[in-house]
């Protein structure tokens, strides 16, 4: 235990401060931190909380890069406060704050609800023409490893933000929806399970496409889990444009399964358990 | 507000990829007319900006076409990418149309004045002969 | 339930200069707008200084005497500078925008490589050209006897 004292150093963690309740302005504010090997910035605010100050605020939730939840700017550059160590990123003084383009709730609480209000526009969802099929499947949905890879790196996504509040464009830009909802955009729209490319290419043409995209790159620089969403930004005008030139090949939606119809089951096979009961009141299908 | 931004990016890549080649040999014709001599947009030799060369240039229709091509694209090209960082400041949704309208009346104009000076500049040349 | 107060904490056009900045891409993308702006205000210039050629030869001389000197000079020479770099780097742009130079979706293995290391070289490729270009304008501007 001796030993791994000796291995502790004191950081100072300069904390950016706001509480709506009483400051007009956010300041920072000095914490002396000690911190060993390994030790993650999550680790030094929970130091802070327990021992320094109780009144600190941040999200966290899994502490482990896999809600998204504890995104922050650190030393200036967005990360996830529970995959970053403190010695990687700093020598003695760390500056931790909230991550820019987004309002300050409190210290270091970043408001996502916009980014997500963007998300919910760009229809981040499979939508298909045969509700029937969606609300009693008769088979599975069959896709070759290719229509896989085509998206599945793009689903790795956690939500926390850092792409948004490294994205130039949204530095000044409200009407832009930025690289997380864009990238969940072509994530559906490349989906060959998915129905809706008219519609989809059409909401795009908009200002919230992806045309204020000038891939300055910043959002896949800074993207905890290598969802990359200046890469699928790109895809995502390609297919557009090779839509609009009529040069794409047209992406049709695949059928359900490889059987033939007649030799599909028709009614629901022996042993698959029901579909849990819906839990949110009032809610009649999954397609709504 | 709905334009159709697929297609007016499109034209801007387009018109981009153009300039690449136009404006390329523009360059070549006018400032790297030491290194590679190009006899046919500089027939007289010496400057490229000397009136001899000029009004060569001025009176061959191919060169007159180039002109008016080149306005377009350029025009077209730099106004939108004005456009795109002007909407990106957040200006309010009425002061959006009017940069767009604006900035659309400016290159009409611009298109026009332009146009009407590649083809003046022909029989101006042609006259001085 | 009441009103909280949120702090706004956009960059603003600040953050146009000064925010990101951890790639080399971001400053490409910083030079790209600036030498566009430049290009484009050169332009509507050169369109109506250029247009005296259409009135007579006596004013378009008059005009050429009028910019010419160190001070046009110079700045014609940044302009041409502006050109390489934009039209070498829009290529690059125009080649990435595409899809073409992204490479495609790849499942993300940690260390994760991203679109950016692909278009990397390209990068290299045409920002040596482009200081190829502007070498050569150099030698074209101000130790070349035509001009």
């Amino acid at each position: 235990m001796s030993n791994e004292n000796e291995k502790l150093q004191n950081f100072i963690f300069r904390v950016r401060r706001f509480d709506p309740g009483k400051d007009s302005e956010p300041y920072y504010e000095d914490f002396v931190v000690p911190c060993g090997p390994g030790m993650v910035v999550l680790d030094g605010l929970w130091y802070i909380k327990e021992h320094l100050d109780p009144t600190l605020s941040w999200r966290s939730s899994c502490r482990m890069g896999v809600c998204g939840s504890c995104g922050m700017l650190l030393n200036g550059k967005p990360h996830l406060a529970c995959h970053t160590q403190v010695r990687d990123i700093s020598k003695d003084i760390l500056l931790v704050a909230p991550l820019p383009n987004f309002n300050i709730v409190r210290d270091l609480v970043p408001d996502l609800a916009p980014m997500l209000e963007k998300h919910r526009k760009l229809n981040t969802r499979i939508i298909r023409e045969d509700i029937e099929e969606v609300l009693e499947p008769t088979d599975q949905y069959w896709q070759d490893p290719e229509d896989l890879t085509a998206y599945l790196q793009f689903a790795y996504c956690i939500k926390c933000g850092c792409c948004m509040a490294a994205c130039p464009t949204l530095a000044t830009d409200d009407v832009y929806s930025g690289p997380m909802p864009l990238t969940q955009g072509y994530r559906y729209l490349i989906d060959t399970r998915d129905g809706a490319f008219r519609e989809r290419a059409k909401l795009l043409s908009s200002e919230i496409g992806p045309w204020r995209c000038h891939y300055a790159g910043e959002c896949s620089a800074v993207c905890p889990k290598g969802v990359d969403p200046a890469r699928a930004i790109q895809l995502m005008k390609r297919e557009l444009v090779w839509d609009l030139v009529k040069l794409g090949k047209r992406r049709h939606q695949k059928p359900v399964g490889l059987l033939p119809k007649e030799n599909r089951a028709t009614e629901r096979r022996e042993g698959i358990a029901e579909a849990p009961e819906f839990t949110i009141e009032g809610a009649t299908s999954p397609a709504e | 507000m709905s334009s159709n931004n697929t297609r007016l990016w499109t034209w801007h890549v387009l018109a981009g990829l153009i300039l690449v080649v136009l404006l390329g040999l523009h360059m070549f014709g006018m400032h790297l007319n030491d290194l590679f001599h190009l006899e046919s947009l500089n027939p007289e030799g010496g400057s490229p900006i000397d009136w001899a060369n000029v009004a060569a240039r001025a009176q061959a229709i191919g060169q007159v076409v180039f002109y008016i091509l080149f306005l377009g694209f350029a025009l077209y090209h730099g106004l939108y990418g004005l456009r795109n960082i002007l909407l990106e400041l957040n200006p309010s949704e009425g002061m959006a149309k009017f940069i767009s309208r604006g900035i659309l009346i400016a290159g009409v104009i611009l298109f026009a004045f332009g146009t009407w000076a590649a083809i003046a500049a022909r029989s101006t040349a042609l006259a001085a002969l | 339930m009441p009103e909280i107060k949120q702090y706004p904490n956009k960059l603003g056009l600040k953050g146009w200069v000064v925010g990101g900045k951890w790639g080399p891409e971001r400053y490409l993308y910083t030079l790209h707008r600036v030498t566009g702006l430049g290009i484009l205000l050169y332009f509507v210039m050169h369109i109506f200084v250029t247009a005296t050629r259409s009135i007579s030869q006596e004013l378009w001389e008059r005009t050429m005497a009028g910019v010419s000197g160190t001070f046009f000079l110079v700045g014609e020479y940044l302009v041409f500078v502006a050109f390489a770099f934009h039209a070498l780097n829009g290529l690059r742009l125009a080649l990435i925008e595409l899809g073409v130079l992204t490479g495609p979706a790849e499942e993300p293995i940690y260390p994760y490589k991203s679109s950016l290391n692909v278009q990397r070289p390209y990068m290299v490729v045409m920002m040596i050209l482009a200081a190829a270009v502007v070498l050569a304008g150099g030698y074209d501007f101000f130790i070349a006897t035509g001009h």
